[in-house]
């Protein structure tokens, strides 16, 4: 066994871990933070992807002890006093169904609009690429980021348009 | 899943991903009530499952096994399926090997249909279908299109391959039909030198036509498809881009258009014609307001993303003027859901959505008796206006629904039932005819194969449309589902039957990459026989989306003599084809 101390949304948490556990896990199973879904077992689909010193990761790809002194956040860690606004962007566009992929989806772009804050319709759609959505067909997804990158700069976001 | 077996009640609890949660549970009772799983111990609780599309409707052997273990342990056991097994182990839909003959005039027009079907269902039948159709919806094959004769046959083999025959977002088959119908139209149209867009609206069923009797036996409800196909047609700017194609041709490059028509058949559906296991295809809806003007509505359906909490509370809320957040939507309980068959194949609207509306008019005919008697004067006296009845001529006499269910509890007339609560079980007299037409647009490397679709514009016609912005999301999503099998999607065994994708790293589900920006529209045309006049969306798109690709793609090859490839149609499909025409050298 390992001993870890991991930084879980703001709090530290320290855990004797099995140096094989993957970071999911430690995050599902060991810390009861659902959010963070299972959805492949091939790093394929990102529905784990949370962050790791504030970059996106594959959490089925990383190894707890991997995190070990670093800061994690999960989706259960990104509202503060409020929607996030990537969470409200999601949904004022309708950019979840089944809500599956929602939480790696968001934290994957919280990455994205770190690093380039105002991205192209094009960008957005190379930035999740990573991130599989089975039931949107991303149109609404693209919508969601390009809301929150508007919020996040500054501008009044309209309500979303009505559907013609 | 996770049954949880109480052996003191002798009481099962089964949380599981279930987008039928009564009709598992009855089947467990039919099957195993003789050893005491009695169908009042039995709870199946399914609360946010995830995208269902057909797949979680069926009972799986984990499930029956984790059961068991349940019951013998007497405690908790919980039966997880990853990725892999999911893929490898799990039911799978299509693999239709179809033959199909079109017969018609030289000048186009349609006269005969015919289909031979070899269909793969695996070393058994996953397919929960309705009894009295083994083949499920096939036979709306006849498609879009006035014609007289049509016939059809299908042989279901074994095979050694997971369980077969799951309609995967699809109403029992219709992809496969729609697919056949789709294609061979344009094939017809490449073999008598017509325009594909003309040669449909020659032959589309026409308006004044319907209810229109299928060669098949369905009686379509309603339909309109000549301004559906001619509203893409404008949208997308269809004879510009034929003028390019053939400009660009000139220029040796591949271009193509491929158009889809089709003709659903969801809301199964009417008890004459549909049960699965004996059980009635009916839906239910049940309405409880509280005496403060609140309401709880429960359904014998179950949402997987599609939005039911949105869509059934406006239902209500435009029937009975209670406002929509105040109205509380509950599925997935057996324990206090009302009875359903649940939500697959486009039914939730034509079915549980009806039975919403049927329940809330109850309701709002008790409402009337309350104002009769409140205001004084006769039934007849009174008139509606969503939220309140007024006294006819005297607008300022009128008491709101708030203030009539708060009299239902605290103030009724004498003799009448107290409370505020209805309940309904819609067996709908048909089915619904959804349909649309889309047009896709290619652009194919010559050197690689590789295909672009430049755009795609889907026309739906779901009659009524309750709430835009979730239908648009329904056909946004249906349209990557149907890009996935034209172009990606295909589960590859070898000559021993061993699969050889069986993960999401070579199995492709489409990306934001591969998926284009989605253009949508839409007309309506009403169900003539539903509450509300609506038919059901969720299908359409996955049905419409792979021949309007399929068709783009042989259309870009069509002038080289190229009249048919099977679908997943990939780079490499395409490569092999230059180069066998002679287009370019293989290296």
């Amino acid at each position: 066994m390992a001993n870890i101390t991991v930084h879980i949304n703001g709090v530290a948490q320290t855990l004797d871990v099995e140096p094989r556990l993957l970071l999911v896990h430690l995050i599902r199973e060991n810390l009861n933070l659902t959010g963070t879904h299972i959805g492949c077992d091939t790093s394929s689909c990102g529905a784990c992807t949370v962050l790791m010193d504030g970059r996106s990761v594959k959490s089925c790809t990383v190894y707890a002890v991997q995190a070990n002194g670093k800061e994690i956040m999960t989706i259960e860690g990104l509202a503060q006093g409020g929607l996030h606004p990537l969470q409200e962007g999601f949904k004022e566009e309708h950019g979840l169904q089944c809500g599956f992929c929602t939480p790696g989806m968001i934290m994957r772009c919280v990455d994205l609009l770190e690093r380039n804050p105002n991205p192209t319709e094009d960008e957005i759609r190379w930035g999740i690429s990573g991130n599989l959505c089975r039931c949107t067909g991303y149109n609404n997804i693209v919508k969601a980021v390009e809301y929150a990158a508007k919020k996040m700069q500054g501008a009044e976001v309209p309500a979303a348009e009505t559907v013609a | 899943m996770s049954p949880d077996f109480d052996p003191i009640e002798a009481h099962l609890t089964m949380y599981m991903t279930t987008q039928a949660p009564h009709a598992i549970r009855t089947v467990i009772a039919l099957v195993a009530g003789h050893v005491g799983l009695s169908e009042e111990k039995i709870r199946v609780i399914a609360s946010d499952i995830g995208g269902g599309f057909g797949g979680k409707v069926p009972v799986y052997p984990g499930y029956v096994i984790a059961i068991a273990a349940s019951v013998l342990i007497g405690k908790p056991v919980k039966w997880i399926e990853d990725r892999m097994e999911n893929l490898q182990a799990d039911s799978f839909a299509r693999d239709y090997d179809m033959t199909c003959e079109l017969a018609a005039t030289k000048d186009g027009k349609i006269q005969g249909l015919r289909i031979k079907t070899l269909a793969d269902h695996g070393y058994t039948d996953a397919a929960a279908n309705p009894s009295k159709y083994p083949a499920g919806m096939f036979s709306i094959c006849t498609g879009s299109y006035d014609y007289g004769v049509a016939f059809t046959e299908m042989d279901a083999v074994y095979t050694n391959k997971p369980p077969g025959g799951v309609a995967y977002r699809c109403s029992f088959r219709v992809t496969e039909a729609v697919h056949a119908i789709e294609r061979m139209v344009d094939r017809l149209a490449l073999e008598i030198g017509k325009d594909s867009a003309q040669l449909r609206m020659e032959n589309f069923i026409k308006k004044e036509q319907f209810p229109y009797h299928s060669p098949l036996g369905w009686e379509y409800d309603s339909g309109d498809y000549g301004p559906a196909l001619q509203k893409a047609m404008d949208i997308i700017g269809y004879d510009e881009l034929r003028k390019e194609q053939a400009e660009k041709r000139k220029n040796g490059e591949l271009m193509g258009i491929g158009i889809c028509s089709f003709t659903e058949v969801v809301g199964a559906g009417p008890s004459k014609d549909f049960d699965i296991l004996g059980i009635k295809m009916f839906d239910s809806a049940e309405i409880r307001v509280h005496p403060t003007g609140k309401a709880i509505a429960r359904f014998g359906t179950k949402s997987q993303g599609q939005g039911h909490e949105t869509t059934y509370a406006q239902i209500i809320a435009q029937e009975l003027g209670i406002p929509d957040e105040h109205i509380h939507i509950e599925e997935g309980d057996t324990d206090t859901a009302p009875y359903g068959l649940g939500t697959y194949a486009s039914r939730s609207t034509p079915t549980a959505g009806a039975a919403a509306a049927v329940a809330a008019r109850k309701l709002r005919d008790k409402a009337r008796k309350i104002a009769a008697y409140l205001l004084e004067v006769s039934e007849e006296d009174l008139e509606w206006e969503v939220g309140k009845f007024f006294v006819k001529g005297a607008p300022e006499k009128s008491k709101t629904i708030q203030e009539l269910v708060f009299a239902a509890y605290t103030n009724h007339p004498q003799g009448m039932e107290a409370g505020f609560e209805a309940t309904h079980y819609y067996d709908p007299p048909n089915l619904t005819f959804p349909f649309g037409s889309y047009i896709c647009v290619v652009d194919i490397d010559k050197e690689t194969g590789s295909i672009k679709i430049r755009r795609f514009v889907a026309i739906d016609d779901c009659g009524t449309i309750i709430n835009p912005m979730i239908v648009q999301g329904q056909i946004h999503g249906g349209l990557t589902q149907g890009l996935a099998p034209a172009m990606f999607e295909e589960l590859i065994y070898d000559e021993d039957g061993n699969m050889l994708n069986g993960s999401f790293m070579d199995y492709l589900v489409p990306t934001s990459v591969e998926s284009p920006k989605w253009e949508t529209g839409h007309t309506i045309t009403p169900c003539p026989h539903h509450p509300i006049g609506a038919k059901g969306v969720g299908e359409s798109p996955t049905v419409g989306a792979p021949p309007a690709i399929a068709n783009a793609i042989i259309d870009a090859l069509s002038h080289l003599g190229v009249t048919h490839i099977d679908i997943p149609i990939t780079p490499l499909k395409v490569w092999n084809i230059l180069v066998e025409k002679g287009v370019i050298e293989a290296v």
